[in-house]
């Protein structure tokens, strides 16, 4: 596939371009955090740092507005009353820039969720409108891990145009016609003698996360484990129950629904959900199944590593991103999850 | 022997009587990670003192049938005595090591001095410099440049409470002068306050770390933002739930907060959440000339009342 080449200092000029036809949705650079957001006019876009956020709120918001509702009092009886219903489906078409591989490859584990058997309108709506433009990963980080969830830093999949860093800019490669739909003639030159440059940086990525842990292959040990209660004790032990693993993973796609009200109006919204909270599984009887936070641990775990790739051809419901592991506040590192668990459960 | 030495020893000592002891782990180069002490292989891990950022007082609440031995700096020490206070732990169940402290490494500061921090593969610390290195290179940093914010304004760093000292107290010079940050913001007008707020509140992801790092939010599972049965909060991710939500938590902490930082620590975003909390201190300070986690037979302001209070001038309102 041809390669074209964007400079630098034409990225802003890109994103401008593409802000005249769809939502793109980018990070952000803000008191030294890059978290993904749709992105305003001149704003600036940060490809350098690891996006501390992950690209799913693009068709995962984290509040999706299902529908508002109005209910209307009859004024000759008011014990009758009418609900008014108007939905509320996202049509934009949008672009992720500067996906990471490991964005990308969160969005084709997201779709057996939401495009399965059940459909999801709302997420197909943003899903099917969405263009993915993925930035090879030339510098991870030690909290990475990609090539042990299946993926790796120059890893296409999921990705309609990549671009490979270079010194001066980056190498565009279209991967589909959507992708290369992008590459305008006025923003784009001839990509020159920069591939050797690029291929440089890739073996260089490649070779960092050579021995990166392998995540899959934990099923039958995990089940071994289940009842292991003082094994799920140790692991958990040091978690706060917050929320950070699951808001910034890119594979995370539990959600709950509510109603929320004032007066006769209201909206029923979809919001991201979180398995270490204790609300999670709290039934309406008072029961909770998962009360201790090694059951929810448990929970989290076994949906990742071995009830999802049981489902998904081995394939784990992670894709080594690292974002929990760097903001977790009690540096839990999954890492050392799931290697325990091979260790001990076999 | 090193500090680090001594605390080994110290736990090794007391590890038979205690069902576990709290302290940290050598988990990641750049931060410490919370180490749950069980037997005497687990102190081979035993991280630096300066790495030990967080605050093992968070798990005091829900461990509290057990007898624990925990490791506190002079900040944890603060909310030992205020968990204390509140009768939420028991002291007889506590075996407290106290560990003098000279300030902990702030890992994002690190990062924002040196571009590959997350490439990082060890760190020491040498005559108040910190030496990084990291897959590619090799950074020497001034100590004080990365030291953690809490620690720049720390007035107690001695452990306020403990069975054992581990090592020699530090001698306590002159009181730090606060950073101007919590003056510069007062000298702010209440619109520019609010837009502060509200644009640092667009950038919260609710994801709670501030609460469940807190040792003192016990609530747990009963937190108002939680309760659907009462509908307090909405689950939506705008500015006003969001507000909302650190209004309360600042409120709920007033009088109660040892402003140990972990709230502000814990954001994944990088939130400067604590100076509000800070704010709501230095009012409780002005109005009842009371500081948190101090003494451990005190009651916190909010928590009593006397009928006629020193500055609050109600007949005259």
């Amino acid at each position: 596939m041809s390669l074209a080449f964007l400079a630098r200092e034409k990225l802003p000029a890109w994103t401008e371009r593409l802000r005249r036809d769809m939502a793109v949705f980018a990070p952000i650079l803000k008191n030294g955090h890059a978290t993904f957001r749709a992105v305003g006019p001149n704003e600036f876009l940060d490809l350098d740092r690891i996006p501390v956020t992950s690209a799913k709120l693009t068709v995962f918001p984290q509040t999706d507005i299902l529908f508002s509702f109005v209910i209307k009092k009859n004024p000759d009886d008011l014990t009758q009353t009418d609900i008014e219903l108007k939905s509320n489906l996202a049509e934009t078409p949008r672009v992720i820039l500067g996906a990471r591989p490991c964005d990308a490859r969160g969005l084709l584990l997201m779709d057996p969720v939401f495009d399965g058997k059940v459909k999801d309108p709302y997420y197909l709506a943003r899903r099917e409108r969405t263009t993915v433009v993925a930035l090879a990963c030339a510098q991870p980080d030690r909290a990475c891990f990609c090539p042990g969830a299946g993926g790796g830093p120059y890893d296409t999949a999921g990705a309609d145009l990549m671009l490979l860093p270079v010194q001066d800019g980056w190498l565009a490669q279209a991967l589909t016609e959507a992708g290369k739909k992008l590459l305008y003639d006025d923003i784009f030159e001839a990509p020159g003698d920069r591939q050797p440059q690029a291929q440089e940086l890739r073996a260089k990525a490649e070779a960092y996360l050579a021995h990166a842990p392998d995540m899959r292959g934990a099923e039958k040990p995990f089940w071994r484990l289940f009842h292991d209660e003082e094994f799920w004790d140790e692991v958990t032990a040091g978690c706060l129950r917050c929320r950070i693993c699951a808001y910034l993973c890119p594979a995370c796609t539990c959600f709950t629904i509510s109603d929320e009200e004032q007066g006769l109006r209201g909206e029923r919204i979809k919001t991201w959900d979180h398995c270490m909270s204790y609300m999670f599984t709290q039934e309406a009887s008072g029961h909770n199944p998962r009360s201790p936070k090694a059951y929810r641990m448990r929970n989290r775990i076994g949906h990742k590593f071995c009830y999802y790739p049981e489902q998904h051809a081995g394939q784990v419901s992670c894709t080594g991103c690292g974002r929990c592991v760097r903001s977790c506040p009690a540096g839990i590192d999954i890492r050392r999850i799931v290697d325990k668990i091979k260790r001990k459960g076999v | 022997m090193s500090k680090l030495d001594l605390l080994r020893e110290a736990i090794r000592a007391k590890l038979p009587e205690l069902d576990l002891v709290l302290a940290w782990g050598d988990d990641a180069p750049l931060r410490a990670a919370p180490l749950f002490v069980r037997s005497e292989d687990d102190l081979t891990r035993l991280a630096h003192p300066a790495l030990c950022v967080t605050n093992g007082a968070v798990y005091l609440y829900t461990l509290r049938s057990k007898k624990i031995g925990l490791v506190v700096k002079g900040c944890d020490s603060r909310s030992v005595i205020q968990l204390l206070q509140e009768k939420l732990v028991a002291r007889e169940s506590l075996y407290i090591f106290g560990l003098p402290c000279d300030g902990v490494i702030d890992e994002r500061k690190i990062g924002q001095e040196i571009t590959d921090a997350g490439r990082t593969v060890s760190l020491t610390i040498e005559e108040g410099r910190v030496r990084v290195r990291t897959t590619d290179n090799e950074h020497v940093l001034d100590l004080d440049a990365v030291l953690a914010d809490r620690c720049l304004r720390c007035r107690y760093p001695n452990p306020l409470i403990y069975d054992e000292l581990v090592g020699e107290a530090i001698a306590v010079g002159e009181t730090p002068q606060e950073p101007d940050d919590l003056d510069a913001f007062e000298n702010l007008s209440l619109d520019e306050r609010h837009e502060f707020w509200m644009e640092t509140m667009r950038r919260c992801i609710r994801c709670y770390a501030c609460r469940n790092a807190c040792p003192m939010c016990v609530c747990r599972a009963h937190c108002l933002a939680d309760s659907r049965s009462q509908h307090w909060l909405s689950l939506e991710t705008n500015v006003s739930q969001k507000w909302f939500f650190q209004v309360l938590h600042t409120l709920h902490l007033a009088g109660r907060c040892t402003e140990c930082g972990e709230c502000e620590r814990a954001c994944p975003m990088g939130l400067p959440i604590l100076l509000m909390r800070r704010k709501m201190n230095k009012e409780i300070k002005e109005l009842f000339g009371y500081e948190a986690g101090i003494d451990p037979t005190a009651t916190p302001p909010l928590q009593t009342f006397s009928i006629e209070e020193d500055k609050i001038w109600e007949r005259e309102l």
